[in-house]
Order: C-alpha cells, then structure tokens, then sequence
C-alpha cells in the first residue's frame, strides 16, 4: 500500500460513489480536489469508467419473450386471487399505489383486475397496445369496409364470433373496418372507425352470456390515449383513441344506444 | 413494463441461466401478488426485486447449494488480491483492454463473480438502482453495499484487463 499508484480500498469506495453520483454536493468536491492531485486515483478512475463502457456494450437487460409474459400475466389471472385479497384486507392507499405499479410491472392485464375484478376482465393497458400496434402496421384493419353487412360476415367466417356492428358515420365516426387482435392471449374482434385524422379502435372480446351493464362506463387514459370499457350483452366492449375523452364518451353512448335499439 | 425486465435480469444472473430465471420470476410473481399487503413505502421496483432476490437464493438453495458457499467478501476479495494485484498497474495499456472487452468476456467475467458481487452489478448496472435502493433490496447495511459493489468492480476489472498474465506480485 505504500506504492505511490496504489488506490486503497477505501478510495476505491469513494470513487465509485463518486462516479456513481451518490456523493453530496460537499463530499464531491472535497473529492474532486483530491482527484486532481492524485494521478492514481485518475488512473483508477480511467479503469472504472472503461469498465462502465465495457459494461453497457456487454451487459444487456433481458427481455422477457411474449411466452412468459403470457405467463406471468396467467398467475394474476384468476380473479379470485385479487378480489379474496381486496375482501380480507383493507389496503392504504399506498399499497393500493404498489399494487398498481407492481401489476404494471409484471402484467398489464394483472391492473385491471385488481382494481376492478368485478367488471371488465380486459386491462385497459393491452387495449393501448393493440390499438397503437395496429396504428403503427401498414393497415390498421384487416377488412377494409365501411359497409357493416361486410364487416360482420368477416369477423363470422374468421373467429365464429359476431360482434355488434354499427356505423356511426352520421355522428362523426364512420366505420372503417375490422381487424382481429390478440388480447390477453384471445383472438378478439375490434372494429375501426374514423373520427376526423383520428383512428377509434373498438375490442369487442367475447363473454358468452354477459349481461348488458348499462350503468357502468369505466374510463382510464394511458399514455395519451383514453379507453373506455363497459360491458354489454355477450361481449365487454372497449373503446380506445386519443381523441377528446367527451368525444369518446359521446361515441360510445350513440354506439351503446344504437346497439341496444338492435 | 420496465420492472418485468429488471426482476428477469435479476433471477437471471442470480441462477446462472435464463431458462433458471423464468422458473425463479415466475415463482417470485406467485409470491409478490399474494405479498401485497406487505407492501409500505420506498421504491415499488425495490420491493419486486427483494421478493425476486428471495425467491432466487431460496431457489438456490435447493437447487444449486454450491452457488452459495462463498459468500465472506472479505476472504474472496483477498484471494482476488493475490491471485491478480490492484497494484502494479500499467494503466493506460490496461483501461483500454477494459474498455475493449467484448459483451461474452464482459458475460462470462460476471458470470464467475461469486454470488455476493454479481448482484451488486446486476442490481446497480442493469437494474440501475441507487445505493439506497440496493440495501433496501439485499437487507445489507449502505456500507457494506458500498464497500461490494466497488470490490465487484475491482474484480471485473482485474479479469478484463488481463490481470491473469500479470503476476507481479502484490507487495
């Protein structure tokens, strides 16, 4: 340790502190003099920052494949899970925060759910996705159709499902057409419509048997984008676009009251 | 979803493997949703990835008794010490093998790290976590997280560098 280029353990604390950024402002600059009068610990810092470059070229993060996402977002999946713990337990609100981050973190589907494992089972977040995945493809839908006798026989033919479908071009939105997107490992169909520059994605997913919930419209926004959900007879609907959220809410009461007119 | 890579990055490393990691996160995710309650305050990232690390070591435990021998970082860093010294450097020559190294040898150096340093690096360089939250996430007194990660670095270094064909002695 006597050796003039030495750096001792102790140094060595303090300048990785230090180029972490975990010194205080006094600490640092006390440091910082330091490192100007020792070419040793210059020397040691060149090494720990050659290993910083060494280390971000080397050392990616790990990216977890769609299959374990999939997963993953399975575990959160029964419901019951989450609503026996909503009803045993009374959650401060900063659990509740956690709870929110952590289900963000590990499924997006997980969310919904524990916030609202009695209502829709589609997590507002995978509507985000589908919706800008289909606005970032070549084509946002997959039958290009602004005639519903056309739009309704497809989604029949492709998934021997058949949505609702209703064109709204006289309130501002006017059909498109349709495409199927894969929501929590399902095929479900979804239904475009155009209001001015803006695209509106429609997820129809399938719940044989569901009752129309009339009351119940859930909103949420994500990343820019306002989904609104609600379920209706045989499906939960999900509405998505980054257009006002009173347009939005004005769709989907002229959809929902049209589709109940039949 | 950043937290789903980081906790995957984490049981990765931790189990050697990545196939080992998916077992370990799947596992932890199990453990996490019924651990909610436990939850208080801090980093919500902090939380995920103590219950990742927990569930990993016990993992280890079963699986890979071995992996955790070695865990007295003072001895290790010694025998580091000896085995390649921190002294005698010729420096410039060495940062830029360091700075050269490619991403196998980076893995592969980080990879022979025993247990209680290749944490550090994943928790700091992948999971980007600060000093704080790596004692939150390991339990460890910031001292002594402070004292690993800059052994850990020490380590990685001396192997990048090249320290394995210099033994010019440490005194």
């Amino acid at each position: 340790m006597a050796e003039a280029t030495n750096t001792t353990p102790e140094e060595a604390v303090l300048l990785n502190a230090y180029l972490d950024g975990e010194l205080e402002f006094s600490a640092r600059a006390r440091f910082e003099s330091q490192l100007a009068i020792d070419a040793a610990l210059r020397a040691e810092r060149d090494r720990l920052l050659a290993l910083r470059q060494a280390l971000a070229i080397g050392l990616a993060k790990d990216v977890a494949s769609e299959r374990l996402r999939n997963r993953i977002a399975g575990i959160g999946a029964p419901a019951a899970v989450a609503r026996s713990a909503f009803k045993q337990r009374r959650f401060e609100w900063r659990q509740m925060a956690a709870a929110v981050l952590l289900a963000a973190g590990l499924s997006s589907l997980m969310t919904w759910q524990l916030i609202a494992p009695d209502r829709s089972a589609v997590a507002p977040a995978a509507i985000v996705a589908v919706h800008q995945h289909a606005l970032l493809a070549a084509n946002p839908v997959d039958v290009v159709s602004t005639d519903r006798h056309t739009v309704k026989p497809w989604f029949d033919s492709h998934l021997a499902v058949s949505p609702p479908v209703v064109d709204l071009a006289a309130d501002g939105f006017a059909l498109i057409g349709g495409r199927i997107d894969v929501v929590d490992g399902r095929s479900v169909p979804t239904l475009v419509y155009r209001h001015r520059e803006h695209l509106v994605s429609l997820v129809a997913v399938p719940e044989p048997g569901g009752k129309d919930d009339q009351q119940t419209v859930t909103r949420t926004s994500r990343d820019g984008y306002t989904v609104l959900s609600w379920r209706g007879t045989d499906f939960s609907f999900s509405a998505v676009a980054d257009i006002a959220p009173a347009d939005l809410e004005a769709f989907a009461a002229r959809l929902r009251a049209m589709i109940a007119a039949g | 979803m950043p937290h789903l890579n980081d906790a995957l990055s984490l049981a990765r490393w931790l189990t050697g493997n990545l196939a080992d990691g998916e077992d370990v996160l799947q596992e932890a995710a199990i453990r996490a949703f019924t651990a909610i309650a436990s939850y208080r305050d801090g980093s919500p990232k902090a939380w995920l990835l103590a219950i990742v690390r927990n569930t990993a070591f016990s993992w280890l435990r079963k699986n890979r008794p071995k992996a955790l021998l070695v865990t007295d970082d003072d001895s290790i860093f010694e025998q580091a010490q000896a085995d390649g010294p921190l002294s005698c450097k010729t420096l410039s020559p060495e940062a830029a093998l360091i700075a050269k190294a490619d991403a196998k040898a980076v893995q592969d150096a980080i990879a022979a790290l025993p247990i209680a340093y290749r944490e550090m690096i994943v928790l700091r360089e992948i999971d980007e976590l600060s000093y704080r939250e790596i004692s939150d996430v390991t339990g460890l007194p910031i001292g002594t997280v402070m004292s690993r990660l800059s052994r850990a670095r020490g380590l990685l270094m001396q192997r990048l560098g090249g320290a394995e064909r210099k033994k010019q002695g440490a005194a």
